[in-house]
């Protein structure tokens, strides 16, 4: 019996450990559950923020989120808005939303990072530096340039990625 | 209902009970460990906050590919199915739970559902 209910537990919660980070990896996967009106509202928000228009791309994203949800791409690009309109604890605190849903996210643990030197926390900044390097080596070298300049902004390649996720 | 060779519907069911979740944990056991993922098991580890990130991560590949031996073969069955079940349920709190149903759960759910129902048997009817 409790052999039988041991490997049961086992088998409900198997495979839950995001080992081989498939969805972690590709940002421009829509989660499951999020509609399509919320990505809808993320693009448009996406067009925005590629034209700089800061408070613009806020109201989109903010709606992109309420629709949508668990959406950690919207979450993190709403926080980078948020950074560049100088409300960097707004920032911090949607990045850290865009990390429990998707842990393994490295741009949001390099934008955490630069709110973190944006509030001049450089502790706190290389440590999300030590996640994003076991992430991705060539985000990783720009951020602790950024760090060691202490530039928040310094290449923060806003359009290298194709994802959505600038 | 027994099969022609000679195993029993139970023992097959039983065993593909138990080849599920091994060959999960084995290749995510493995993958850790040797297989290129370690690096991101500890960024992860690191994310949620679980201490010294770097052994933890060793440790759980370890116990992954162990576990998933134990399954197959049987031997200390109990105590490793008891050890991973303990990890998933850390592995739910700390990082699925966020993420929701629908984020993080539902494959495992069909394996769990497929491997259930080639296990389970009716009861059988009684003699009359």
């Amino acid at each position: 019996m409790m052999r039988g209910l041991a490997l049961a537990c086992a088998l409900l919660i198997v495979a839950a450990w995001p080992a081989s980070g498939a969805r972690a990896a590709d940002v421009t996967e829509v989660p499951a559950g999020v509609g399509t009106e919320a990505v809808k509202a993320f693009k448009r928000g996406l067009e925005l923020h590629k034209s700089k228009q800061w408070t613009a791309a806020i109201q989109e994203y903010e709606r992109a989120v309420a629709l949508g949800g668990r959406f950690p791409e919207a979450f993190n690009n709403l926080a980078y808005c948020y950074r560049k309109v100088g409300q960097i604890d707004r920032a911090i605190e949607l990045y850290k939303i865009a990390l429990q849903l998707r842990p393994t996210f490295p741009q949001a643990h390099d934008y955490l990072a630069r709110a973190y030197l944006a509030k001049g926390d450089r502790a706190a900044a290389l440590r999300e530096y030590e996640i994003v390097r076991r992430l991705d080596a060539k985000l990783a070298h720009c951020l602790k340039t950024a760090i060691d300049r202490n530039d928040p902004d310094y290449n923060d390649m806003p359009w290298a990625s194709s994802s959505g996720s600038p | 209902m027994g099969l022609k060779l000679g195993l029993s519907l139970d023992t097959v069911g039983a065993f593909l009970f138990r080849l599920a979740p091994a060959s999960v944990f084995l290749v995510h056991g493995w993958l850790k460990l040797l297989g290129g993922h370690h690096d991101r098991t500890v960024a992860l580890f690191l994310t949620v906050g679980i201490p010294l990130a770097e052994a933890a991560a060793w440790f759980v590949g370890a116990l992954e590919v162990l576990g998933a031996v134990a399954l197959l073969t049987g031997v200390l069955i109990r105590p490793a199915a008891a050890l991973l079940a303990i990890e998933m349920a850390v592995v739910i709190a700390l990082v699925r739970r966020p993420q929701g149903f629908l984020g993080a759960w539902e494959f495992e759910f069909v394996l769990l559902l497929v491997c259930a129902g080639l296990a389970l048997r009716p009861a059988p009817a009684p003699r009359g």
